[in-house]
């Protein structure tokens, strides 16, 4: 008995499978997990960086920099956070282990182990149909009889745990082989490639639909005002346009109106602003035009729904088409079925381990009268006291 | 002045009347003091009620009709989510000793430092989110979660102080409940967006993930070590309670 209490595998495994264990694991992910709600990560995404950092430098000050040595900024993505969830991982797979084993052990009748005490004049009989009534498995044994829950109560517990596995394993698979696009801007039909072998996104005609390719989730965060914009010189030639001073000039600009935007016409020395009327995607647009470097306003008008206008400037012809935009994030996940799968099973493992419990009783008639030895319901001590 | 700005000044003060009397009769002895408690918190938690109800359904636009009734730019989206907390914190039953009777306004702290603190964003100075934009499903069950929750607080603040037995069905309902929300969220956004995690909603759904974590934690936690176990609880409570109040 002393040789089997101090075996080493045996006291491993009992630390690994101990509630304490799983308790201080999901506390640290927990403590971990909150403080991304309450400390803003660093955004994935360049386009957003920028502002994280200056909001970011406002609201700590000197500390930033300490904290961004820390982690503190990534913790999702860290080490320790990794680390954390591997031996979550760990320890579930072993519950699970123990928990076959238990399903199997906890079948047949074992004696009671506590002291028996009295809890009812009721009649024994009564008892057990009631109690298989609410679904209690109810075994005889030579002198008194064993209530428990079984099998439920050995495969609830399982449920949990390989549902959770399940979860985990789905965040692997994304981690490993999955991928995240996000600040896709599209535009009227444009079809934007993504990474990996022939994926790509693209944006339906009436601007509130992407359409894409098998094994991608495309996701519409927000949609807006946009046009395609053309201009043509005297001879009818196409003019060049510019959206930025550094930017290529382009005969053909796609402009997405998330506010006001400028752009250039610099053989004709105009400058074109554009302001949307409202944020819904055919919205009409408030368009100036200045000539430059006067900024003279030459014309002034709003365009019809969804920014169609055009504009004659003397001998130039501005063309404004409208080609709503969309922010999109495009994901490629091969981790979502295993990990909504395990979700499920989790949800439904874990509320029925609450209301159906492990607990195990034994129920005998002494005398006159019930006695009940092990974990008795104590809803059930206040319904027959209450008879 | 808002009507619902009314209401929780009504339930403010009779929960601290529920308090005052349960902490006077038990230290007294006088049971009928411990009942009057039980009877003004009863008052306070149907008072707090209507005045969730109020502050909730004007922000529907189903139910434009009441914005005329309440004073909506009084009411900021945290202060929703404390009134509809603090009224489900009150507990309904009172089962306690005779021994320890003062501990029973340990039950009603929660709800009254609930509806405190509503009551005092609201006259702060301050920008306050508009409620049409935190009148959503999620927002509405995290706050009933954490109202839960906060009933549950005041079980374990009794367990803590005075070692006594305690009610176990507020914290279990809770858990369950914040487990489905859980499962809920996830799954709309492995559904939506491809990803258990969304970082366009990362600060709620962080909380949800945390509080849900803290209360499997508390679920699991040997039931040996009574005051151990109590303090968890309260962390998680409390961990739900700043989850469903925190702004985006």
């Amino acid at each position: 008995m002393a040789e089997q209490s101090s075996d080493p595998w045996r006291i491993s495994w009992r630390l690994v499978t101990s509630d304490a264990v799983l308790v201080v694991l999901l506390l640290a992910l927990a403590v971990s997990v909150t403080l991304t709600a309450w400390i803003p990560q660093q955004p994935s995404s360049d386009a957003d960086y920028a502002r994280w950092l200056s909001e970011t430098q406002a609201r700590f000050g000197q500390a930033t920099s300490v904290m961004r040595r820390l982690g503190i900024f990534r913790i999702v993505s860290s080490f320790g956070f990794r680390a954390l969830l591997a031996l979550l991982s760990g320890c579930l797979f072993l519950r699970c282990v123990e928990g076959v084993d238990r399903l199997r052990r906890d079948k047949g009748i074992e004696e009671p182990d506590g002291a028996w005490s009295q809890v009812s004049d009721s009649d024994l009989g009564d008892l057990l149909t009631r109690l298989r009534h609410r679904r209690y498995r109810v075994v005889r044994a030579s002198s008194f009889f064993q209530v428990d829950r079984w099998p439920w109560s050995g495969v609830l517990p399982l449920m949990v745990y390989s549902g959770a596995l399940l979860l985990l394993a789905g965040l692997l698979l994304f981690h490993l082989f999955g991928w995240r696009a996000e600040g896709l801007i599209l535009q009227g039909g444009e079809r934007r490639s993504l990474p990996g072998n022939d994926n790509w996104v693209t944006l339906a005609e009436n601007g509130g639909e992407t359409r894409h390719s098998p094994g991608v989730i495309a996701f519409l965060e927000e949609s807006g005002p946009g046009v395609r914009v053309s201009a043509r010189g005297p001879d009818g030639g196409p003019l060049p346009l510019l959206l930025t001073s550094d930017a290529e000039p382009s005969t053909e600009l796609k402009v997405a109106l998330t506010g006001d935007t400028y752009f250039a016409i610099p053989d004709e020395a105009l400058v074109v602003r554009l302001m949307p009327c409202s944020e819904e995607p055919y919205a009409c647009a408030d368009v100036q035009i200045y000539s430059s470097p006067s900024g003279e306003i030459v014309s002034e008008r709003t365009t019809d729904k969804g920014g169609q206008a055009t504009f004659d400037i003397g001998e130039v012809t501005l063309t404004l088409v409208p080609a709503p935009y969309a922010r999109v994030i495009a994901t490629h996940n091969p981790g979502r079925l295993p990990a909504g799968l395990g979700l499920i099973i989790l949800v439904v493992g874990l509320l029925g381990s609450l209301f159906w419990s492990d607990h195990r009783f034994w129920l005998r008639e002494e005398g006159a009268g019930l006695e009940a030895s092990g974990a008795f319901p104590s809803w059930l001590r206040y319904e027959l006291e209450g008879l | 002045m808002s009507v619902v700005v009314i209401l929780l000044g009504l339930g403010c003060g009779m929960l601290l009347a529920a308090v005052s009397f349960g902490l006077w009769g038990g230290f007294q002895g006088v049971w009928a003091l411990a009942r009057g408690a039980h009877i003004a918190a009863w008052g306070a938690a149907g008072v707090l009620v209507v005045g969730a109800l109020l502050g909730w359904g004007s922000g529907l636009p189903a139910l434009e009709s009441l914005i005329g009734v309440v004073d909506t730019g009084a009411l900021g989206g945290p202060v929703l989510s404390l009134i509809l907390m603090a009224a489900l914190a009150v507990p309904l039953k009172m089962n306690v000793p005779r021994k320890v009777l003062w501990s029973c306004a340990l039950l009603y702290v929660p709800a009254w430092a609930l509806a405190l603190t509503a009551l005092v964003r609201i006259v702060t100075p301050g920008a306050a989110i508009p409620s049409r934009d935190w009148v959503t499903p999620v927002r509405f069950s995290l706050a009933v979660c954490g109202g839960l929750g906060a009933r549950a607080l005041g079980q374990s603040l009794r367990r803590m102080v005075t070692g006594a037995s305690y009610v176990a069905w507020p914290g279990e309902l809770t858990y369950g409940l914040t487990t489905l929300l859980f499962g809920a969220v996830t799954l709309v956004n492995l559904w939506q967006r491809g990803r258990v995690w969304s970082s366009a909603d990362s600060v709620l759904q962080g909380g949800i993930v945390g509080a849900w974590l803290a209360w499997s934690a508390d679920w699991l936690a040997p039931r040996r070590y009574r005051r151990l176990v109590a303090l968890l609880t309260i962390a998680a409570s409390l961990l739900l309670i700043l989850t469903a109040v925190k702004p985006a």
